[in-house]
């Protein structure tokens, strides 16, 4: 993601947070990313206008509450990727 | 433009991809992969990657120009790959249960606990999807 993009999005989200709750000064964060839009890519703007509608004025797209479920005891050795040593006595390992 | 494909969910120019509460768990930019990966102090063992140096925990990064991958040095499990298949797209797999944490991806999607995040598109949030 480039800068540009970075700070439109971030922008966008601030006026879109304001916007809600029918705040005035949304009008002004709206003027400023305008001139942010043509510092944009062909391809920037392209993605900008082809996104569908999604409340891009929440920081966070998916919230997930998770409990003690989410903390386990840590998958150990037993599960082991690789041996540890070298395979013996087999006719065929594969 | 990044496009990151992380277990069956598509999150388009995210800054973070997943948080923990407050505290971001997983970054990742592109041309090249660079990967910030940090654990919460709940987990049971630490792990923090700060842009493919390891900071704290038992891993270890291998990188390549459009792949990273990080391995505990016990075992050798697979935690983590990011692989650059397009300027703008990159594959992400993950699995931190050796860490403690019950989250990994498969084919199904993303899972989190007993919950499975799937076939989702995420465009533009500052944290695709927080966790708390």
């Amino acid at each position: 993601m480039s800068p540009e993009l970075r700070r439109y999005l971030e922008l966008e989200r601030a006026m879109l947070a304001l916007d809600e709750v029918r705040d005035p000064r949304a009008d002004t964060l709206r003027d400023a990313m305008d001139p942010l839009w043509f510092d944009l890519s062909d391809e920037e703007q392209g993605w900008l206008n082809s996104r569908q509608e999604v409340p891009l004025h929440r920081p966070r797209c998916i919230t997930l509450v998770v409990g003690r479920e989410f903390y386990v005891e840590p998958m150990t050795a037993e599960f082991r990727a690789a041996p540890g040593g070298p395979i013996k006595g087999w006719y065929s390992a594969a | 433009m990044t496009t990151v494909v992380l277990g069956t969910n598509k999150l388009e120019n995210c800054e973070w991809l997943i948080a923990v509460g407050e505290q971001p768990l997983l970054q990742i930019e592109l041309d090249p992969v660079v990967v910030s990966l940090v654990l919460p102090e709940q987990a049971s063992l630490p792990l923090v990657v700060q842009r493919n140096e390891v900071a704290r925990g038992d891993v270890r990064i291998v990188q390549s120009e459009h792949d990273v991958g990080i391995f505990t040095t016990e075992g050798y499990l697979l935690i983590f790959n990011a692989t650059q298949l397009e300027p703008d797209h990159v594959v992400v797999h993950i699995d931190l249960r050796p860490f403690g944490l019950a989250i990994f991806t498969d084919g199904e999607g993303l899972h989190v606990g007993k919950s499975i995040i799937a076939h989702n598109t995420i465009q533009g949030a500052r944290t695709a999807i927080a966790l708390g």
